[in-house]
């Protein structure tokens, strides 16, 4: 009798791959009443944000680069001292 | 083709005949993807928010800057900008930072006109602050949550005016599924936001809309307005100018530098648990080799052994990143992207309190499947045509 452990295999494996196709077409799509809030939100207080940060502390560049044209760490202590911004250093997406 | 169907289905065989190691390379194939997914894909959500700050704020931001810093601007700009040829608004607009709280949470005050709130969508809990009404403030959700607010709740003076301090009223709280800057924001009137800084009549930036196609001619216009101070012959305040594009030029060259860096560090990362991955790969070596020598013995050719090595590296390939999406989805999306937000997103904690913002993209998953395939080939393959080119008795040794 023909062992059917690899078929089943197979069509697990297939069955893992569509699910996962699945889910990144149906996460590639930006929900249409999450941009609307998004539109809203940013109509309401005159387009805000942009940067990683939740707050303006340290910088308020890494909260909104349109609020300043620099790291307010860099010009508070001295050139270079941006490098040491939370906002603009290390492992992640801070800008 | 029937042997070549045949070869690959011994490949399928091969997954099942090493169980554990096979799970190991798929759970260490996952391991390594599934921050790198995460990771991209709330770079791309918090690109997509990012985006509409640009497109739906006004059309210029003008600031004012001294020493090459920024300045507040009088409210003589006001009309001074507004006289500028092509302008259809000016709107003033204060945003500044407050400690709030015994733990000092340091909230984004946001000072604006009370004016035509957009209707149709609901943003908040509670009600937006009344024009004339004072000290009325909308909070964000981490904020509340943090400090324990809901409408209706008082809070004592948290700031110093000399004309004398208020109790404030928090008369809403934004939806935790709003862009994530609303997360610490404080959104009140312009009086209300002058009253706490304790300034008179100045704000932080002018939000000015102007008509269609004439939005390069008003910038230039009002960059070379030599000061936009209250005394023009006293100490200068230079105007600096911001368009819709100017900003998106900014948060794409953010994007990038961040996705640069985020990616330089995986990619070292990666370095790191690519010796696991190969160790895993080329666990039960002595195993294999025996394998492939039986295999030989039976009359099957080099290209054989490759063919079935190769089979099975796809499909513990195809199971490791089809598992990074669904457990990247998972994380960001039922679980909120928990322990994720914190090392992301500056400010945020653990359990961030707000909805981070998350799109998979197809690019990234791709990348990630490319590499899942290429680490495992890696520990496969090289072993397997080593084995394969050997005697057969010498392999079964």
């Amino acid at each position: 009798m023909r062992d059917r452990a690899p078929m089943g295999l197979a069509v697990a494996a297939a069955a893992l791959v569509a699910a996962a196709t699945c889910v990144l077409v149906l996460g590639a799509r930006r929900p249409a009443e999450e941009a609307a809030r998004s539109e809203a939100f940013q109509r309401l207080v005159g387009g805000l944000g942009g940067g990683s940060a939740i707050s303006l502390a340290p910088c308020e560049r890494g909260f909104d680069p349109g609020l300043s044209g620099s790291c307010s760490l860099e010009t508070a202590y001295g050139h270079g001292n941006g490098a040491c911004c939370p906002h603009h250093s290390g492992p992640s997406l801070r800008r | 083709m029937r042997s070549t169907l045949a070869v690959a289905r011994s490949g399928l065989s091969a997954v099942l005949l090493h169980p554990l190691r096979s799970a190991a390379i798929v759970a260490c194939a996952a391991a390594v993807l599934v921050p790198f997914v995460a990771g991209t894909a709330v770079s791309e959500g918090l690109g997509d928010q990012a985006a509409d700050a640009a497109r739906f704020g006004a059309d210029l931001v003008v600031t004012g800057e001294r020493f090459g810093l920024p300045a507040p601007l009088p409210g003589s700009a006001i009309e001074t900008v507004r006289r500028v040829p092509g302008v259809l608004s000016v709107r003033p607009r204060i945003v500044g930072t407050v400690p709030l709280g015994a733990a000092a949470e340091p909230a984004v005050l946001v000072g604006v006109e009370a004016g035509a709130f957009p209707g149709g969508v609901r943003l908040l809990e509670g009600r937006l602050f009344r024009e004339g009404a004072g000290n009325e403030l909308v909070v964000g959700s981490r904020l509340a949550r943090r400090l324990g607010l809901a409408p209706g709740a008082r809070l004592p003076p948290f700031y110093r005016n000399r004309g004398g301090e208020r109790v404030s009223e928090v008369v809403g709280v934004f939806r935790s599924d709003l862009p994530m800057w609303e997360a610490n924001l404080v959104l009140c009137s312009l009086e209300t936001a002058r009253a706490v800084f304790d300034e008179r009549g100045t704000a932080t930036e002018l939000l000015v809309d102007c008509r269609e196609g004439e939005e390069e001619a008003v910038r230039s216009a009002v960059a070379r307005l030599p000061t936009l101070a209250a005394d023009p012959s006293g100490e200068p305040l230079r105007p600096r100018v911001l368009t819709r594009a100017d900003l998106r030029a900014l948060l794409a060259g953010g994007a990038a530098s961040g996705q640069g860096v985020f990616a330089l560090h995986f990619v070292l990362l990666l370095a790191a648990a690519v010796p696991v991955l190969v160790v895993a790969s080329g666990a039960g070596l002595r195993e294999r080799r025996r394998e492939t020598g039986v295999l030989k013995m039976l009359g099957w050719g080099t290209d054989a052994v490759i063919l079935r090595a190769l089979v099975e590296s796809l499909v513990l390939a195809a199971a490791g990143a089809s598992l990074s999406i669904l457990l990247a989805a998972l994380w960001l999306g039922p679980l909120g992207a928990r322990g994720l937000a914190a090392v992301l997103l500056p400010g945020a904690d653990a359990d961030p309190g707000f909805a981070v913002p998350w799109r998979l993209a197809p690019g990234p998953a791709a990348a990630g499947a490319a590499l899942s395939l290429a680490l495992i080939l890696v520990g496969t393959i090289p072993a397997s045509a080593r084995a394969a080119s050997a005697e057969p008795l010498e392999a079964m040794r």
